[in-house]
Order: C-alpha cells, then structure tokens, then sequence
C-alpha cells in the first residue's frame, strides 16, 4: 500500500496552548496562604467539599467560592496556573449544558418557538461551579504548601486514629512516598507514550502504520502496560532497598513541618463559622 | 503450577511490600489522572485497575488497601473528592481479579465471587451516602435526568418518537425510584468492570510473572537478617570461604571468597558487570546471608540505623526518598529534629541546597546526597555499590575524594565497589573480583559477544545538510508560574555522515534538544527541519534510544521486539541484531528480563536501526555500562556509522567518549550552545 508522502503536519507552536497538568506543584511566593499549617489548608478544603455536600444550594455554592476566590488572591496564584485544558473537554462541557437546555425541567421559556429549560440550565450550572470549586479547592493545597509537609501533617490530624488500630503510620509513610514518586512515574508514562510514537511508523509510505484493528489496539495496550508494570516494579524495588538503607520503616513516620499556629486557628475558625451560618439560614 | 504460600501473613508491611504497593497504586492514580483529560480515557479507567491486581496478586490485602489509600490521599488533591471513588473502585476490583489470578479461578468463579461481595458492599455504601446527601442526590439526579431528557428531546425532534417516549419514561423511573436503581446500575457496571479488569489483568500478570519469577508473594529482600536490639557493631567484618546462590539461580553469584573489612580503610572492590561485586556488597551489608562459609562480625551490622552501616546504590535517582534535600537526609530516622542536617550536607559540599527540591540535583549531587543521609547516621561501615556508575567525571573525583577522607580521616570502614579500575587508586587494598571468586587481576574486559569491525571504509562521507535548527528554543510550562526555559537560539546543522556528540551538564537541554531531534516536542520558538520538512510530522525517521532503555522494549522476546518496532519481516530483524552485536540465533528467544542493561540498549538500537532511520539520537549511552560494555557498544556504533549512510548525535553528560567516535563536539550551557568545535582526529581510526 504506498501513499503519497505526508504533508508536514507541524502545527504553528506559537498558538498552541499545550494541555498540561499544573497540581501538585508548589506556586512560588510567601504568602499568608503559603504560610498555614499543612493540616489546616487540607481541613478547609475537606469541610468545603463536605458543606457543599450537605448544601449544594446557589448561596452555598456562593460561599464557598467566595473563600476559594479570596485563598486564591492572598495567595496571589496567577492565572496560569491553571491547568490548560483540551478542546474536546469545553466541548463536552458545552453539549451537556445544551442538552439540560432541552430538557423539560421548569421553568421553561420560549425563544423563537423553541422551548428552553431554565430550570435544567440553572442545575446545570450549579453542578458545574460546584465541581470546579472542589477540585480548585483541593489543588490549591498542592500550590501553596512544599509538597514534603502534606504527609506530616496527614500523620499529626490522623492521629487518633491510632487508638483505634488503624496503621495510620504505615498509612503515612506511603503517602509520603506515594507523593515523591508521582512525578517520577508520570515522566515514565510520557517516556513510554513517547516510545510508541517513535515506533509508530505513520510516516512510511510503504508499510504505513499497522492497521488500527482492534487486535493491534489490544495488543499495543497490552504492550504499553505490561511494560509501565515491570518497569515500575523494578522501581518499586529500588525503592525498598533505598528504604532499607535509611533502616527500615520503623521511625519513618517522624519527620517535623510547621505546626499549627494562632492564624491557623483563626481561619478553621472563620471558615467553619461561615459554613455553619450559611448552613443554618439555608435550612433552619 | 506452583502456588508458593505467603511468607508474611500478618503485621506491619515490610519495605518490599510497602514500595511495590505504593508505587504501583501511583500508576493506577496516574492513569486515572490522565484518563480524566485525555480523549476516550475511560479505557485507561479500567486499566487503572490493573496495578492493584498486580498488587493483590503479589501481596497480602493489607499491601492493597494502603496502596490505595495513598494514592486517593494525594489524587484529592489532584482531581479532589472523585479520587476516593475512583480509586476505592479500582483497589476493589483489583483485590478481586488479584486474588482470583493467584488462585486460578476461571472467569465466572471471579464473576460470581465478585458480585456476591462487591455488589452488596457496593450498594450499601451508595445507598448510605445518598441517603445522607439528600440535596446532592436530589441536584445529581437531577442533572443526569435533564441530560437524557435533553438528549430524547432532541430523538424526538428528529421524529424518533417511538425511541424517545419508552426512554423519557425509563429515565424519570430511574431517577424517582433511585434505591432501586442505582443497586441495578451498579450491579451492571460491577458485572462489566470485572469482565474487562480480568481480561485486562491476566495477560498483564503473567508477563509481569515472567518477568518477576513466579514467586507471586515477592521475595523482597530474601535474607533479610531481623535487626537485634544490641547497639550495631558491624566491624571489622571477616568473611571466610563465602558462598552465595540467588534463589530459582543456575550458578552460583559467590564462590570461596575471603576478606576483611576494619575501620580506618578504603577497600576497593572491582570487577566486570555480573562478577558478582554487588552480591559481596549486599553480603557485607547483611541484607544477603551467605548459604556457606563464615562471616565474623561483633555485633549486628545496623542498616541504616545509627552507629551501624550505610549503604550507597548505583542509581542515583532511585534511592531519593524526601521531597527536599533538608527532609531526605533525615528520612526514616527517630528525632529528625536532633539531627545537625547542616553539617552533613556541609561535608559532602550540598550545604547551600538544603531547601531545593531533590529532583532539581543533578547525578552527583544525588550521588552526595545520599553519602550525606549516610554520614546524619554516623556509620561505621559505609558500602558504595558502584555510585559512581551513573556519575560524570567530576562528580566521580568528587565522591572518591570523599569516600577516602570518611576512611583515613573519620576512621569508617569504607567499601568501594566499582567497575573502573582506576578508582581503586585511591584505595589501601583492591579485591578483584571475576565470575564471584576473588582473583588476582579484574577481568574487566570480557566482550560476551564480540562485535568484529572488518574492512571499515577509510574515512566516512559526510554529506549535505540532513537536520538544521535554526534559533530553536523551548520553555516548559510556558504561561504558567513554573515557565522554566530548557534551550534558547540554538542553531545547528547536521549532516548526513556526520558524527556529533552533545555534552552538558544536567538541566543545560540536552535531553529536550534530543526530543526536538526526535520530532517527540514541537520547539515553541524556531524551527525544526529534517530533509526540509518540519521533524514534528516525521516522528520515527530520526531513531531515538533512550536512557532507560527498558522503556522502549515493549514485547516479551527479543526478536518479536526488534521486528514491532522496526516495522520488519524476521530476516530484517535477525540483520539488525547481528549488526549490534547480538547473535540472532542465541539472543531471538530471550525475555527481555533476562537481558543485561547493556544488552538492553543494543536491542533497542537493533529495533530502531530495522525501521532505517536517517538519523540516530542516542541518550547517555554509555551510561552504567562497565568496560567492555562500552567497548561493545563503541565497536556497534563506530561500525555502523562505516556501514551507512546515517547521522549520529549522542547526548551525554560524560566526556570521556570513545576516542574516534565522533567528529563534532557541541556543547550546551544553560540551554545554549556554548561550543560547536570539530574534534581534532576527525577521521576516525580504523581500529581502537
């Protein structure tokens, strides 16, 4: 099968916004966010995501950006920090907000002969913002707390938890390490999608690409995989000699980060206090 | 088939376990995480599943579950509250095909067990939180009803009305009588989510098994001597007529070795890549014990516990386990804060880096590093297991410089191990080792398969212009607050023929200016050309190997690998391995796993060469290969540069290249270009 050769597909790199993720890295800068107890930024956005929970309400939902929003501006994260996006994701975004518009949910509106639902619209949109707000809320952690602070402070809120022989040490430790080796492993991922393309062949004019059956995907993922597993494996094993090496994991857990200060306790509280009123106005 | 038992069945996980779980759960997390922003990544949902069950299958349920927890704690943090469904769904599903791998059952033994247990368990919960969520359920039911609603709306606009009507209906029953509902939902998609997980897993395991051994409960660290509670005295070491055998192994890994370790000395030991110098480390660390002979010590050897012995690895990166420089010297240790980090760091000179995050240092640095969380402990044995393999010659003089100070300074035992001979310069005594018996001169050159380069051309044709960059440059995270540039107005020209070597430091762009050789990255200034043509839309006709050569071998056996990735028939793929050295009729049928590092990288090669490439990017090489694996590799290279027409660029930290390998040097600085000199002996020796 031989086909003229390919026109170059490059595409101007100029205005191509590149889709990458931006969590779990530290945002430069010293800010009064920056500066909270680990444990405090986590509690915040664990009662965040719990009180939309409970009332997934427009003031609610309200209340909640507001803290976001002003976390967000004392800690001063610029707006590229946001993780860029592909296209199809507004897409997908866009058709399903269309589709509540068709819905029948009242109240519904006519324009042009053509019913709209308002009501589908406006749960849509509360969905939406609701979404949004909790992952922003969860990842404004990593941007403004060094990433070797979260375990620790994992360990000390975790900490009754002990009573109740729960390994919460054990539970620690990997998350510490869960934490440091992410970035390693995503890098191997991309290594191993970049050793795909690389052998993809596409711009041979005899052979071409092996036909996309859905045999050939099988065993391509298989492929892709299997090898993700054993190379990963073989750095699991690294890792227990290198954990072997600082003797074992008995006084792993240890390890000291800021504590927990007066500002700390001022933003539980104000937060909580917050959440709590809106709570009770909302539904008493 | 054999089932070996569980070796561990209850407590705390051991380090094996902990890393494998821990690290495999990251994968899990990691497909997730771009399975949520990738096209069609609900198939890489499911594949998430299949770390777990490699998890489940290898280890106990304790290993699962807190792989799992992990990974949701830091996914919350990532993609928020969706990580704790996601992946208590994957570790579900995973302990399930997991356990049914190790025990053998067929598909509907899983299916049947899966759903008398999941499917329960599963409605509970869901049925619990919705109850207690009563606004969530009500807003989420509620969107998933105008969605479909939305959507028969449209069916019935295009005069589907029969389709639309019984689904309008079906929809609203869902959403009004959800108790019953969603049980239903998720008994369909637990039904379906094991169907795909076992059929995904299987496959996956056994390769994983094939490659691992069929111990399904891992090994770990075998010997593992269990730590005394007396204070660790672990010199002076005597070992006497010491044998060793790794378990499921043909030969032996040690044979009749004697030796002596005391304070206050620097003893090199030396030899080729498989002599068996590691094992003797790992023997002297007591993390191996010998199956003969005697081994004479105090008191207990203390790994890595204070007052007792440290130990060095060859991977620099591997062995990193704090976020900061600060957090990784004190890791593992009781009291971090006691510890003087300052003064540790201060004497292997990381003192200014105490804050920088680790995975900003370069090798040596690592290399350092790892001798300064070794010093907060104040060894009295310190082992190097070749950390110097991975490391440029600066950053070799340096840790040697160190090592021998720790012993005739600070009065430690110090153990080298290392494959070049002359760092044993420095040592007061050099035990060399060959085939697992101490001998008397290394054997260090001991070419397996000897590559002959005959009737090599007198000189090479160079030429006209084959790749040309022209003001390229690139900044990684552009537009975000970790804009970081990599490289910046480099304008180069290769030429078919020509042989070039790119040296820098680590973090100059050497690694990105191959991913732009390679057309895998679009430089976000400047263009790149090959043949005139931009390289981004010919990826595969510039070869790329990579350091990690294990990345890029993605079938099981060698033979089927060169041909996948050349895109050949068998013969072409049996050329190209008896072109890098590998004779065909004895390497064909290997697994991948039983190869050597260094025979991993010439199998690449071989699959890259079958595609025939114009031009070849090698990254590092040379790097962790011994002697006479350079020497094999350098014969490959050199020959092949005389047999075609075809363009060379190595990337590499370390200088010492083979003599007559190259004729260019381009040096990178901070992402610039800094050097672009022709080399002196430009036309290359027929013979080294």
């Amino acid at each position: 099968m031989s086909r003229p050769a390919t026109p170059a597909r490059q595409r101007p790199a100029k205005s191509r916004r590149d889709t990458e993720l931006t969590f779990l890295r530290l945002v430069p800068g010293d800010s009064a966010v920056h500066r909270l107890w680990a444990g405090t930024k986590l509690l915040v956005a664990a009662e965040l995501a719990l009180m939309v929970s409970i009332s997934p309400t427009w003031p609610m939902v309200a209340v909640v950006a507001g803290v976001v929003a002003l976390e967000l501006l004392v800690a001063r994260i610029p707006l590229g920090t946001f993780p860029r996006l592909p296209n199809w994701f507004f897409a997908v975004f866009a058709i399903s907000a269309l589709l509540s518009l068709w819905s029948t949910t009242k109240p519904v509106t006519h324009v042009g002969g053509i019913a709209l639902s308002l009501g589908g619209l406006d749960e849509w949109a509360r969905f939406a913002v609701l979404a949004v707000e909790l992952v922003v809320s969860g990842a404004l952690v990593g941007w403004t707390t060094p990433l070797g602070e979260i375990a620790p402070a994992l360990a000390r809120l975790g900490g009754p938890l002990r009573r109740l022989h729960i390994p919460i040490d054990e539970w620690v430790i990997a998350i510490a390490l869960a934490i440091r080796c992410l970035p390693l492993l995503i890098d191997e991922i991309c290594l191993l999608g970049a050793a795909r393309r690389l052998r993809a062949h596409d711009h041979d004019p005899v052979r071409g690409r092996p036909r996309a059956t859905v045999r050939n995907v099988l065993t391509e993922t298989h492929d892709l995989l299997s090898t993700a597993l054993v190379v990963s494996i073989r750095r699991a094993r690294d890792l227990a000699d290198a954990i072997e090496a600082r003797g074992g994991l008995s006084a792993a857990a240890n390890s000291s980060g800021s504590r927990f200060r007066f500002a700390d306790g001022l933003v539980l509280f104000a937060t909580t206090a917050l959440c709590v009123t809106t709570l009770a106005v909302l539904h008493l | 088939m054999q089932r070996p038992r569980k070796t561990h069945a209850r407590g705390r996980l051991t380090p094996g376990e902990l890393a494998e779980a821990v690290v495999l759960a990251d994968v899990s997390l990691a497909l997730t995480v771009v399975g949520q922003v990738v096209p069609l990544g609900g198939a890489l949902l499911v594949a998430a599943v299949v770390p777990l069950a490699v998890v489940a299958a290898r280890h106990r349920l304790r290993a699962v579950i807190t792989g799992a927890i992990a990974a949701a704690a830091v996914g919350f943090l990532v993609i928020g509250t969706a990580a704790f469904t996601t992946m208590g769904a994957c570790a579900a599903l995973g302990a399930l095909v997991g356990a049914a791998e190790r025990r053998s059952w067929s598909r509907a033994s899983t299916m049947f067990v899966g759903l008398a247990t999941l499917w329960p368990a599963a409605s509970v919960i869901a049925l619990v939180a919705m109850g207690a969520f009563t606004n969530l359920r009500k807003l989420t039911l509620d969107q998933i009803r105008n969605g479909w609603l939305g959507l028969f709306h449209l069916v019935r606009n295009l005069g589907l009305v029969r389709l639309a009507r019984p689904g309008e209906k079906f929809v609203v029953w869902v959403v009004r009588d959800w108790w019953l509902s969603v049980p239903l939902t998720l008994f369909l998609l637990i039904w379906f989510g094991i169907w795909l997980a076992h059929g995904l897993s299987t496959p996956a395991l056994q390769r994983v098994r094939s490659a691992f051994g069929n111990a399904i409960v891992d090994e770990g660290v075998p010997d593992r001597v269990d730590e005394d509670l007396a204070a660790p005295e672990p010199l002076p070491v005597a070992l006497r007529g010491v044998r060793y055998r790794y378990p499921n192994a043909r030969g032996d890994a040690l044979v009749d070795v004697t030796l002596e370790v005391s304070p206050n000395e620097l003893v090199a030991i030396v030899g080729a890549n498989g002599s068996g110098k590691s094992t003797l480390a790992s023997v002297l660390a007591g993390r191996r014990l010998p199956a003969s002979g005697e081994l004479e010590r105090p008191g207990p050897v203390g790994l890595g516990h204070v007052g007792g012995t440290a130990i060095v690895f060859q991977r620099p990166e591997a062995q990193v386990l704090g976020v900061r420089v600060r957090d990784d010297v004190v890791w593992g240790l009781p009291h971090p804060e006691r510890i003087d980090v300052e003064a540790s760091l201060d004497r292997v000179g990381l003192r200014a880096l105490a804050d920088r995050e680790t995975s900003t240092l370069s090798g040596g640095e690592l290399q350092r590093l790892a001798i300064a969380a070794a010093l907060a402990r104040h060894p009295k044995l310190l082992i190097s297991d070749e950390s110097t393999a991975m490391v440029d010659a600066t950053g070799r003089a340096r840790i040697v410089a160190l090592l021998d100070e720790l012993a005739h300074s600070d009065g430690l035992g110090v153990v080298h191990v290392t494959h070049r001979a002359a760092e044993a310069a420095a040592a007061d005594r050099t035990i060399a080792l060959a085939g697992g018996r101490v001998v008397d001169a290394p054997v260090l050159l001991r070419p397996d398969e000897p590559a002959k380069p005959s009737e090599l051309r007198p000189a090479v044709r160079i030429g006209g212009p084959l790749i040309t960059l022209e003001r390229v440059g690139h900044i990684y995270s552009r537009k975000t607050p970790w804009a970081n540039r990599a490289l910046a107005e480099v304008d180069l020209t290769i030429r078919t023929g020509e042989a070039i070597v790119v040296v820098g430091h680590n973090g100059s762009g050497k690694s990105t200016l191959a991913w732009i050789l390679a057309g895998l990255l679009a430089p976000s200034e400047g263009i790149a050309l090959l043949e005139g043509k931009p390289i981004v839309g010919q990826v595969g006709r510039i070869g790329l190997s990579f350091q990690h050569a294990r990345l890029q071998l993605l079938r099981p056996t060698v033979l089927d690998e060169v041909r996948t990735a050349g895109g050949v028939d068998d013969a072409a793929a049996r050329a190209a391995l008896a072109a890098v050295g590998l004779d065909p009729r004895q390497f064909g049928t290997r697994r991948i796993d039983e190869l050597s590092g260094g025979q991993m990288r010439r199998v690449v090669l071989a699959g890259v060469l079958a595609a025939q490439p114009r031009a070849l990017v090698l990254d590092e090489p040379f790097a962790g290969l011994d002697a006479s694996g350079r020497a094999e590799l350098d014969t490959v290279l050199t020959e092949l540069r005389h047999r075609r027409d075809i363009a060379l660029v190595i990337v590499s930290h370390d200088r010492d290249l083979p003599v007559g390998l190259v004729d260019r040097v381009v040096e990178l600085e901070a992402g610039r270009i800094a050097r672009d000199d022709p080399l002196e002996d430009a036309v290359p020796e027929a013979q080294p």
